[in-house]
């Protein structure tokens, strides 16, 4: 990925707020400025990874020296320091002090506080007192929030493989044959990395639950990255969602399926809805105003159709570097839509025979949003060949 | 064995484990103690798991673990508000939507009703982990909670979770079970053509690893790589789409997976077809620095010590190995935690402390071998948990044909 455009814009906005130098120490937002990509340190927090970036474009990434050549690999910071782990954050507030100080120009800094661990944070302080310190956490989630060009092209594709991964699993099914949850939650990943994406863990992950267990929103509590080992049943509704990663970007998609050649009129009615939800949703996402306006509207709108979404949900979210990020279509969220987001669409309704979902990647273009992860026209769900 | 075979932690352990929780707390002097880390959040639960914790997938739950009973509450987003029940749940629950405000605003406002349900008033003493609290997250708690002393209690935590009770022992000893058995099965099911031209693809290899965690009744894949050649040389390293086994080439695998929110973390290497005298030496060389380490696992002993013999070892017999990444670690609800077999760590060993060895040498080409095993410590000693299969000979991988199926 061609970083020069997210370099610039991230220059641009340190800038405008008058730092002279940001710290993050947020792995997404690592990830965004560096292109730093270890999946595991999410979960080994114990070893804290931060990256300084100056308004001149120099960075430093300070990192557990078991981690350096692991990061050398993807992140492109100018620099990298290195510091051996020991107890507490001692040596990490150590680097970060030094580096502080040599750089006289250093004296206004923002810093990631809804990622910054407190130690570290107190250390970071106590150590710097001249420092001014100010949160930069809404200025990265404004500058994460609209894509690159190539960032767009990158989560377009990932938007596609994710719903061809569906597509072409589900293709698998046979309405007369056995399948398990187990299995056609399997396969979708199994798609889904036949489609070039990154060997990961953790959320990389599908899920399936058919019938009952679709009144349920997380049926294989708390194997959440599995599913039942139950067989498909004729008629079932059938929801299948899934999440991947390439190259540190994220795709999602969630579909309905029914397994059965004709839709109950429950079905129809549940999907329909869903159908209803999702053009108001596009309908708009207009660039200009803010989200909770959308909001405001499409439960206006969903309330005057007497449809039951679950709005207390939110009804999407951003995706990038994370799985889930800013901004949200939500109440709470005033930032505007603004061209160049690339957003999931996630309504959630409480149909009478389970709980029917759609996830679909849009870019908020000039006009408005347009879909761009539907390998198949999802105005209809999937149903399965019945006999072969 | 028989004890192994109900997966899940039992309510009877689970009041165990409170037992010891709310001992210590109400000991401390603290009123409870809020965490939003998965590792915490889990433990003071009593092992109660969130979706892909840590992910970001969803807003951020934190639980407040009082010293009495009463004051237990879990906060969490509304999408997640089905989920503690049925997981043995009794205590509290507030949730909040993205609606009510975004992170972490919403998430304090909920976690100050929380404790306003508690009925903890003015003077109320709330300890929270400083090591894994977010900066903004404390603040806003703080100005949410202006009756409340905060405390650190990231020592206590340490303290705690590093001992463990029987039942959670019972947890990681099937987990560590449950991840043997799937690398077991994904090297059964691509040895039939790993050496046959068609070959097979490393990533296919690496998720039917995470299949079989599924299938064997694992809740959760976390940390998934495969690395071989070049690559192996890395603590990680992503994978190419189209790699395939190379013959006469180390892989080494590496996978964390938990069971009700017990980990177990797994990493082994084999070897792609026969392996010449230099590989079965190397690899013999890993296993002589483990055996130092494994030794020396007894109460009394420091995690530091444990190192220092592992580098005494090193240069007593000229066997290099990667010191930057320590020796082992601690294991629990967290896939890595205190304590940190390395030269820093001062922690003494207790019986009870449940241990992963992880030394990495090298190979020929400078790939890191590693064999990881884990371990109780005991009251004289330790006790392997890991015990599924045997990798104290180098796994050599062979089969030649795609017909094998």
């Amino acid at each position: 990925m061609n970083t020069r455009e997210k370099n610039r814009k991230l220059q641009a906005a340190i800038t405008h707020s008058e730092l002279d130098g940001i710290i993050l120490t947020g792995l997404r937002n690592i990830q965004y400025a560096s292109g730093l990509i270890l999946p595991f340190a999410s979960a080994r927090r114990h070893k804290s990874i931060a990256l300084l970036l100056k308004i001149t474009g120099d960075s430093v990434l300070f990192i557990s020296d078991d981690w350096a050549d692991s990061a050398k690999r993807t992140a492109r910071a100018g620099e990298i320091r290195t510091y051996r782990n020991g107890p507490g954050k001692t040596e990490l507030a150590a680097l970060i002090r030094k580096a502080v100080s040599e750089d006289p120009s250093l004296n206004k800094i923002g810093i990631d506080l809804e990622h910054i661990p407190h130690s570290l944070y107190t250390l970071i302080k106590e150590q710097l007192p001249e420092t001014l310190w100010e949160g930069c956490d809404r200025l990265m989630r404004e500058v994460r929030s609209i894509k690159t060009g190539d960032e767009q092209e990158l989560l377009k594709t990932l938007a596609m493989k994710a719903d061809h991964a569906i597509n072409g699993c589900l293709h698998h099914i046979t309405v007369d044959r056995r399948m398990s949850e187990l299995t056609l939650a399997e396969e979708i990943r199994v798609h889904s990395l036949e489609r070039d994406v990154d060997l990961l863990g953790y959320n990389a992950a599908s899920q399936v639950c058919a019938g009952e267990e679709t009144k349920d929103f997380w049926p294989n509590t708390p194997k959440f990255g599995y599913a039942k080992t139950k067989d498909l049943k004729e008629k079932d509704t059938i929801r299948v969602q899934h999440q991947h990663s390439m190259k540190g970007y994220w795709g999602a998609s969630a579909r309905m399926m029914v397994n059965n050649r004709h839709l109950s009129e429950t079905q129809i009615e549940s999907y329909t809805y869903l159908n209803q939800v999702r053009d108001i949703l596009l309908r708009e996402l207009q660039p200009g105003r803010t989200f909770s306006e959308v909001f405001s509207k499409v439960a206006e709108a969903v309330k005057s159709k007497a449809i039951p979404l679950a709005e207390e949900f939110g009804l999407g979210y951003g995706i990038g570097v994370s799985p889930v990020e800013a901004p949200f279509i939500a109440a709470s969220e005033n930032t505007k839509v603004q061209k160049g987001m690339v957003l999931v669409l996630d309504p959630v309704i409480m149909g009478k025979d389970g709980i029917y979902r759609s996830r679909d990647t849009v870019i908020i273009e000039e006009q408005g949003a347009e879909v761009i992860g539907w390998y198949k026209d999802w105005r209809e769900p999937y149903t399965p060949i019945m006999s072969i | 064995m028989n004890n192994l075979a109900d997966l899940e932690f039992k309510q009877s352990e689970k009041t165990l484990l409170e037992e010891k929780i709310r001992a210590a707390v109400a000991q401390s002097g603290l009123d409870g103690i809020i965490a939003l880390d998965p590792g915490n959040f889990t433990y003071l639960t009593r092992g109660v798991v969130m979706p892909f914790a840590g992910q970001d997938i969803t807003l951020p739950s934190l639980v407040l673990c009082g010293a009495q009973e009463t004051a237990d509450c879990i906060v969490c987003p509304v999408e997640l508000n089905d989920l503690a029940g049925p997981q043995g749940w009794t205590g509290g629950l507030v949730t909040y939507s993205i609606n009510d405000g975004q992170p972490p605003a919403g998430l304090a406002g909920a976690a100050a009703q929380a404790v306003s349900e508690a009925k903890l008033d003015n003077g109320t003493k709330l300890g929270f982990d400083s090591e894994f609290i977010p900066a903004a997250v404390f603040q806003a708690l703080q100005t949410a909670l202006p009756q409340v002393e905060f405390c650190d209690a990231g020592p206590l935590l340490k303290e705690l979770r590093e001992v463990k009770t029987e039942g959670e022992r019972r947890m990681i000893e099937i987990a560590a079970r449950i991840a043997e058995r799937a690398l077991v099965s994904a090297l059964n099911h691509c040895e039939g053509n790993v050496l046959d031209s068609l070959n097979y693809y490393l990533w296919e290899f690496g998720e039917r690893i995470r299949v079989h965690v599924g299938e064997f009744g694992g809740s959760m894949a976390g940390h998934l790589s495969v690395m071989q050649g070049e690559k192996a040389r890395y603590p990680y390293a992503l994978l190419e789409p189209s790699e395939r086994f190379k013959p006469g080439s180390f892989v080494r695998s590496e996978w964390t997976s938990h069971n009700y929110g017990y980990w177990a973390s797994s990493g082994r290497t084999t070897f792609v077809g026969p392996a010449n005298a230099d590989s079965e030496s190397r690899y013999k060389d890993n296993l002589q620095l483990k055996k130092v380490a494994v030794n020396q696992l007894k109460p009394g002993v420091t995690a530091a010590q444990v190192f220092s013999a592992v580098e005494d070892e090193s240069v007593r017999t000229g066997i290099p190995f990667r010191r930057e990444s320590g020796a082992g670690h601690g294991i629990g609800t967290s896939e890595m935690e205190s304590p940190y077999l390395d030269g820093f760590d001062q922690t003494v060993l207790r019986e009870g402390m449940v241990i992963v060895i992880a030394i990495y040498t090298y190979g020929d080409q400078g790939e890191l071998i590693c064999s990881r095993d884990i371990y109780e410590i005991t009251s004289d000693g330790c006790r392997l948990m890991s015990w599924y299969k045997s990798y104290e000979d180098l796994y050599c991988m062979y089969g030649s044909t795609a017909r094998h199926g």
